[in-house]
């Protein structure tokens, strides 16, 4: 028997060399990076980066690099030129005349004229396109014809010469420009659409800073700069985008040097704050989004405004957010994010978990089932489970009900919930859009009023804010609405998310940005 | 049994008990948030740590435990209770019933086991009773398998003839004469089942298909952890651990348990 | 073969009949063109008989049809075209561990049987088919990629993201077949052959290593084949923990986000390649089995 042991034994060992061996050459070999490329991490591959069709944050953020529209904003949210290089508003407030630069050139060498703007647009609204987004141009006079198949062009858009266009409106809108921002809105050339057909959503072309050079999905993307860009050539030899689903993998990543900029993930936060230290790579950025709990006010219980008020004075917002939340955000004192409200918040009522159980016997509501509809985020659940957890200290039973996203789109949609955690990112800067969308009770349902509020004096005031033509007239009107609406309690006001990003030390000029789309890449460098 | 069986043994009926029992163990309320506490490493005041909402850890794996050890063990005895009433009339029927029962064991063990108890919780919506259907729908088969061989190779064996000859109708020679033999090694196969099952239903909890927030099991807690792996590698270890141990046992029962079935029939 | 495959494609056909929603998309998203819609529609509405519905639902399989993405849009065989050798890639890695490990650690457990070396590796198998992958990985992970950062914790590509994954993969198997080699080596070192042949006066050497190997071989082949098969199980869960991109984790995203017809054509597509790896598994078996060469029947 020993010599067949030591036969084993030497064959185990030679076998565990042999495969520890590749392994030491494994970790020497820990580095993914092309060099002169800033390095970004998108959690999922997007589904597509035509214009047209894009819905979702990373889409918009890559298409900002390849794209232009007509405008578009700085980093203080006012509309700056892109493609138009001036433009004059009528006095009415109907008809904006916009004049192109002539030096804007896509990647495929064309350069661009008002001929292209007036496709971009139409494309957006033709039926058969089935584009998302068509409300974004939706306002422009003639659209509803085109779009009906009524007409075979939009008549309220008007081309006087290769470079001037004009925009007529149905009727005046003060926050018009600010649509032209928005990814729909960018232009695209007709030859390569109708190349690629379908396939424009992978091999995209168009005017920006940078052109899609490669995109392995599920993998990465490869953006070059483009040596022709009228607004100056970006500093960096180009972007990639690697497409990291896991948290920790970005982190360990972003670690070890392979990626250059990364948004801190909530359950590193504490870690990394900690290790910057003295170092001042972390840069944060208050959202224009807002987090709320939102109740159902078409039906029973909460059309009741005292129930809606007992669970607002039953959670404790401010400790949840400096406890769970790790500050991560700023306490929300009404709809409206504070970077874009320009006069005095609204006070809200402190937590006062006694007064919340006296408002919860008097309404009526001790030990009835409430159904809380959330998304299948873990970090939704865990903040449902705390929402939870302080009603039944108030004397309330909820019930969680987790859906995947279009599920849950549709059924708080249809009005199936009694409360539900969502939250609501600004298509564009200015506070219509935190007050029309969410409010008006023309928008009950997937526009955006998912609450079904309903109160004709606060319609009547967003109204006018929407008409006025000077800021000062359209604050006074958007302020009052928002008093009206804090007081009567159709969202339990939580937070607004900070955005928070952390960079490598040899990153220059990175800034953060209030709107992703804002950032064209065109100074981060090394 | 030996001494690893009766080891086993003792473990289960520990976390039996503490399961049943675990408001004598821990002072602390499983779904209690404490917002003071988040994310506390093991210490004297909360012995497993707290998860990232502050609650207590051992005090969720004990509630956990109810629901992933009762579902695997209900699990096991229904798939038993199925698998032997299938084995019994395929192997003592014969014929076209026998070839018809057999097929479709081979049909479902065609399938690998965890995708189409996925499949069968998807059409029956998530919860603890689904999983627990989910779990013995697919695992009934291998009792089917088992009983029928073995009452193949009883139905020719001395005490049946004697009971067909004398008259007894075929209920009475399967539910009297063949059942008692058949049940031993069942329950052998069961041990082991729900030591499998275990593994199984933390898996579906894993993937958000067994019982939903707040209720803990051990899965969906491994789940609901992963991003804190780093920040807080507690909170993946201990429920883990528990699925685990718990597992072993099983295995480590239904191994000791066909020893003393295996001598007492030699 | 083919009842069993007709049997196959009639659960998940039923099975895709009863997901909650409407059939047709749990076959195809809402997204999909209006023509293939109806095409589905025709092919397995509810206004024919159930015959009729599986016969439609068969018909689509055939053409390629095995649905689109209810999300993306993408067709499913596409994906699972583009993923499934990722997958092939991780079991043979995890196959590569667990087969040599599994055998040689199986083979000195039953040649120092009641000794240390066998009590020891009988616990670490045992506790190998015990442990959840999910959690195993997930502490592989925390000890080689987060503390002591000699491997990436996720994503797919080269030989350094498919350490982990692998091993974590390989881990059940592995405990499996050190049982089985134990085992069986156990009952062979009885058998009468092994007798006759060290009557015969070979040296114990040469008896151990030849004969009892290639005997052992036989039962080793049919767990190395099904386990092959049952990493379509813990792929799901281990795909999914490493980010590794192949059909496990797109039937994980599938079932988060219900996508029925990626969640189906997962069921399926696997399915069918566990029946084809156990169909391979005979053949290897009926050819490698020496009882029959020694008794000198031709083949």
């Amino acid at each position: 028997m020993l010599g067949l042991a030591n036969r084993a034994e030497i064959r185990f060992i030679l076998l565990t060399i042999s495969l520890l061996l590749p392994l030491c050459l494994l970790a020497c070999s820990s580095n993914d990076r092309i060099a002169g490329y800033v390095h970004y991490r998108i959690n999922y591959n997007p589904t597509t980066l035509d214009p047209a069709l894009i819905v979702d944050v990373t889409g918009g953020l890559i298409a900002a690099k390849l794209f232009n529209g007509l405008v578009r904003l700085d980093e203080t949210l006012k509309v700056i030129p892109d493609i138009a290089e001036s433009w004059d508003i009528s006095q009415d407030g109907t008809t904006y005349t916009f004049h192109l630069r002539r030096d804007v050139r896509f990647s495929n060498s064309r350069m661009m004229s008002a001929a292209d703007v007036k496709y971009s647009f139409e494309r957006i609204l033709d039926p058969r396109g089935k584009s998302p987004n068509t409300w974004i141009l939706e306002k422009i006079s003639g659209a509803k014809a085109f779009m009906k198949g009524e007409d075979s062009e939009v008549s309220g858009i008007k081309i006087s010469d290769p470079y001037t266009i004009q925009l007529i409106l149905e009727k005046p809108f003060s926050p018009f420009l600010n649509l032209l921002t928005m990814t729909a809105a960018y232009v695209v050339p007709q030859e390569e659409v109708q190349r690629w057909g379908e396939d424009f959503a992978s091999h995209p072309v168009g005017s920006g800073p940078f052109r899609l050079m490669e995109w392995k999905h599920n993998n990465h993307l490869l953006l070059d700069r483009n040596e022709h860009y009228f607004g100056g050539v970006a500093m960096s030899t180009g972007l990639r985008y690697r497409i990291i689903p896991e948290d920790i993998t970005a982190i360990t990543e972003f670690e070890l040097g392979n990626l250059d900029i990364i948004s801190v993930p909530a359950s590193e936060y504490r870690r990394i704050m900690k290790a910057d230290a003295g170092k001042n790579l972390v840069s944060s950025m208050e959202g224009i989004n807002t987090y709320y709990l939102g109740f159902n006010c078409s039906r029973p219980p909460f059309e009741d405004i005292m129930a809606r008020k007992a669970v607002s004075f039953a959670i404790d917002r401010k400790r949840i957010l400096e406890t769970f939340y790790e500050n991560r955000g700023s306490l929300a004192h009404g709809p409206i994010p504070d970077i874009l409200r320009r006069w005095d918040a609204p006070v809200l009522p402190d937590y006062d978990p006694a007064y919340a159980r006296q408002l919860v016997e008097a309404a009526g509501l001790k030990g009835k089932k409430i159904q809380l509809y959330i998304t299948a985020d873990p970090e939704v659940v865990d903040i449902a489970e705390i929402i939870q957890f302080y009603l039944r200290n108030a004397g309330l039973s909820v019930m969680i009900k987790q859906l995947e996203w279009s599920s849950y789109k549709a059924a708080i949609n249809n009005g199936e919930a009694d409360m539900f955690w969502i939250s609501w990112w600004a298509d564009y800067p200015d506070p219509e859009n935190f007050l029309f969308p969410l409010f008006h009770s023309s928008n009950h349902g997937p526009s955006g009023n998912r609450t079904r509020y309903t109160n004709k004096a606060v319609d009547a005031l967003i109204e006018a804010g929407q008409k006025s033509s000077t800021k000062k007239e359209r604050d006074h009107y958007y302020r009052l609405a928002e008093k009206a609406i804090v007081e009567d309690v159709p969202w339990v006001f939580f937070w607004h998310k900070t955005d928070i990003t952390v960079r490598q030390s040899t990153l220059r000029n990175y800034r953060i940005y209030p709107i992703y789309s804002l950032d064209k890449g065109l100074e981060v460098s090394f | 049994m030996g001494l690893t069986g009766k080891i086993s043994a003792v473990i289960l009926v520990l976390v039996f008990f503490l399961s049943l029992f675990s408001f004598l163990v821990v002072p602390y309320d499983p779904d209690a948030i404490d917002l003071n506490s988040l994310k506390e490493p093991p210490s004297f005041r909360h012995i497993l740590g707290t998860d990232n909402k502050g609650r207590d850890i051992l005090a969720r794996i004990l509630y956990g435990g109810k629901i992933s050890v009762g579902i695997s063990v209900l699990a096991a005895l229904l798939s038993m209770t199925i698998g032997m009433a299938v084995g019994l009339i395929s192997g003592y029927a014969g014929g076209k019933t026998d070839t018809a029962l057999m097929a479709l064991v081979d049909l479902i063990l065609a399938f690998p086991a965890f995708l189409l108890a996925i499949g069968i919780s998807l059409v029956l919506g998530e919860g603890i009773t689904t999983v627990m259907i989910a779990l013995s729908a697919v695992g009934w088969t291998s009792f089917a398998r088992l009983i029928r061989g073995h009452v193949l190779s009883l139905k020719e064996s001395a005490f049946i003839e004697a009971a067909r000859a004398l008259g007894c109708s075929h209920a009475r020679v399967v539910l009297v004469h063949l059942l008692p033999q058949c049940i031993p090694l069942a329950f052998v196969m069961a041990g082991l089942k729900a030591g499998g099952y275990i593994l199984t239903e933390a898996g579906l909890s894993f993937l958000g298909l067994g019982a939903q927030p707040p209720t803990a099991t051990w899965g969906s807690m491994i789940s609901a952890s992963r991003v804190f792996i780093n920040s807080a590698p507690w909170m993946v270890f201990f429920p883990g651990i528990m699925i685990a141990v718990t597992a072993i046992s099983f295995n480590l029962l239904g191994d000791s348990l066909k020893e003393v079935y295996d001598n007492k029939r030699s | 073969m083919i009842p069993l495959l007709m049997g196959i494609t009639f659960i998940t056909f039923s099975l895709t009949k009863a997901l909650p929603g409407d059939p047709v998309f749990s076959i195809v998203g809402e997204r999909s063109s209006p023509e293939i819609i109806e095409k589905i529609r025709t092919e397995i509405g509810a206004d024919k008989s159930v015959i009729r519905q599986y016969a439609g639902y068969v018909t689509l399989l055939l053409q390629g049809e095995l649905g689109r993405s209810y999300y993306t849009n993408r067709k499913v065989v596409d994906e699972v075209g583009l993923k499934f050798p990722n997958t092939l890639l991780l079991a043979f890695a995890a196959l590569v561990i667990a087969a040599p490990f599994g055998v040689l650690f199986g083979f000195i457990a039953a040649l120092y049987k009641g000794r240390a070396a066998d009590k020891i590796l009988t616990m670490l198998s045992v506790s190998g088919v015990s442990m959840p992958v999910f959690w195993s990985g997930l502490l592989l992970m925390l000890l080689f990629s987060l503390r002591l950062k000699v491997l990436p914790p996720s994503g797919t590509g080269g030989l350094q993201y498919l350490v982990l994954p692998a091993i974590t993969l390989s881990l059940p198997a592995l405990a499996t077949l050190i049982r089985v080699t134990r085992i069986t080596v156990l009952d062979l070192m009885d058998m009468q052959f092994i007798r006759t042949a060290r009557a015969k006066g070979l040296t114990e050497t040469a008896i151990n290593s030849i004969h009892i190997m290639k005997n052992a071989l036989i039962p080793v082949i049919t767990v190395i084949g099904l386990e092959f098969g049952s990493y379509l199980n813990g792929a799901v869960l281990t795909e999914t923990i490493f980010g590794w991109d192949g059909i496990g984790r797109y039937a994980m995203e599938g079932i988060i986000k219900r996508d029925y017809p990626v969640i189906m054509g997962c069921l399926l597509i696997g399915t069918i390649v566990f029946v084809l790896m156990n169909l391979i598994v005979d053949i290897v078996y009926h050819y490698v089995d020496p009882r029959v060469r020694l008794h000198g029947t031709d083949r």
